[in-house]
């Protein structure tokens, strides 16, 4: 009953939303996680989110425990896509963690706001290239 | 001297004086029997010392391996006078244990300064002395003493449980000392010298966007 294989999907930014509705509808009604990956050699960042089926969809015959996996890549200069909070209120939290730490934008987020680092806080941490620029005496010698 | 015990005649005697390790904190019977007369600052610190309520607060695992296990009855913090209390209005003690991140550190500079005087703040573990293994990260703070004027500090990843007793048994030895009008904020780590958190300045952001959006 309960598949421990995960089905990956890559699907291009515009139709992120309309895939998961589907996927929603299709029974996958637990957002598992939802993060981020930052290939700066390919000027992408690739959105992540992990779906979990816990109940029975439209179709009945619909496996319960399917596991989905959903990656869409971004660009890396105005990473922007479709907030998921009106499917899975759960979203919320992991919006504003990959807004904070890889500076993704989610139109039609209620609340995006830095969650991780703390308000005025430069720069978003976990990018490749994040420089940080606090005075040396308030770093460790050895970072950059 | 022979072993037939004849040092028992060369002590005082006991109506004198009681015989503590502290020496002549209290004087039994001078001026009138049966009546012990001390000093007024000793009696306050000797109160203070045993009476060190701590805040629950915990902030990674360092909470959970010394002050649950600490606290619990293995150990138990207790038997020195240490009870937790669930609000920093109350409480004398602030143990820090764990990490200290920028965001967090604002609020427990807050927290800090919600306690009443005397207070007084252990630094538990290596990340709350320095960072820790997390000291080059983005998010952390070089330990908790960039925020808040730290009284004893308890190295260990993590400290064993006997360590934060004999922090806590130097904290008495310090508590010892002090005058009875004098605060728990030593002097020389002044409140006007205390650091505001770690910040980067917005507009040298290299490649992003400011922080949040309007």
């Amino acid at each position: 009953m309960t598949s421990t294989t995960w089905e990956e999907i890559k699907v291009e930014p515009g139709k992120y939303l309309e895939t998961m509705r589907a996927l929603h509808k299709e029974g996958l009604n637990q957002l598992s996680d939802l993060t981020a990956v930052d290939w700066k050699d390919r000027g992408v960042i690739e959105v992540v989110a992990h779906l979990v089926a816990l109940r029975p969809g439209e179709d009945p015959r619909q496996a319960l425990g399917r596991r989905v996996r959903v990656k869409t890549e971004v660009e890396r200069d105005r990473p922007s896509l479709d907030s998921v909070t009106p499917i899975w209120p759960g979203a919320d939290w992991y919006e504003r963690e990959v807004w904070d730490l890889f500076g993704v934008d989610f139109p039609g987020h209620p609340d995006l706001r830095r969650i991780m680092t703390p308000e005025g806080f430069a720069g978003h941490p976990l990018r490749k290239d994040f420089v940080d620029r606090r005075p040396k005496r308030e770093r460790v010698p050895h970072t950059r | 001297m022979g072993l037939n015990g004849t040092r028992e005649s060369n002590l005082p005697p006991v109506s004198d004086e009681v015989r503590s390790p502290r020496g002549k904190d209290f004087i039994l019977g001078q001026y009138l029997p049966g009546v012990l007369t001390t000093t007024l600052q000793k009696v306050i610190n000797w109160g203070r010392e045993n009476s060190l309520w701590y805040m629950t607060f915990g902030l990674a695992c360092c909470a959970i391996e010394d002050i649950m296990a600490a606290g619990a009855s293995r150990y138990d913090l207790d038997r020195l006078g240490l009870i937790f209390r669930a609000s920093p209005r109350q409480s004398d003690l602030m143990l820090v244990a764990g990490t200290v991140t920028e965001k967090m550190a604002p609020r427990i500079r807050t927290l800090y300064e919600q306690m009443a005087e005397p207070r007084y703040v252990i630094a538990l573990g290596t990340c709350a002395i320095a960072g820790g293994p997390f000291a080059g990260g983005y998010n952390t703070v070089l330990g908790v003493d960039k925020i808040i004027p730290v009284d004893v500090y308890v190295p260990g990843c993590p400290p064993r449980p006997e360590a934060l007793f004999y922090g806590i048994l130097k904290l008495q030895e310090k508590i010892r000392q002090h005058g009875i009008n004098r605060p728990g904020v030593d002097p020389a780590l002044g409140y006007a010298k205390l650091k505001t958190p770690n910040r980067a300045a917005p507009e040298s952001e290299p490649s992003s966007k400011e922080g949040t959006r309007s």
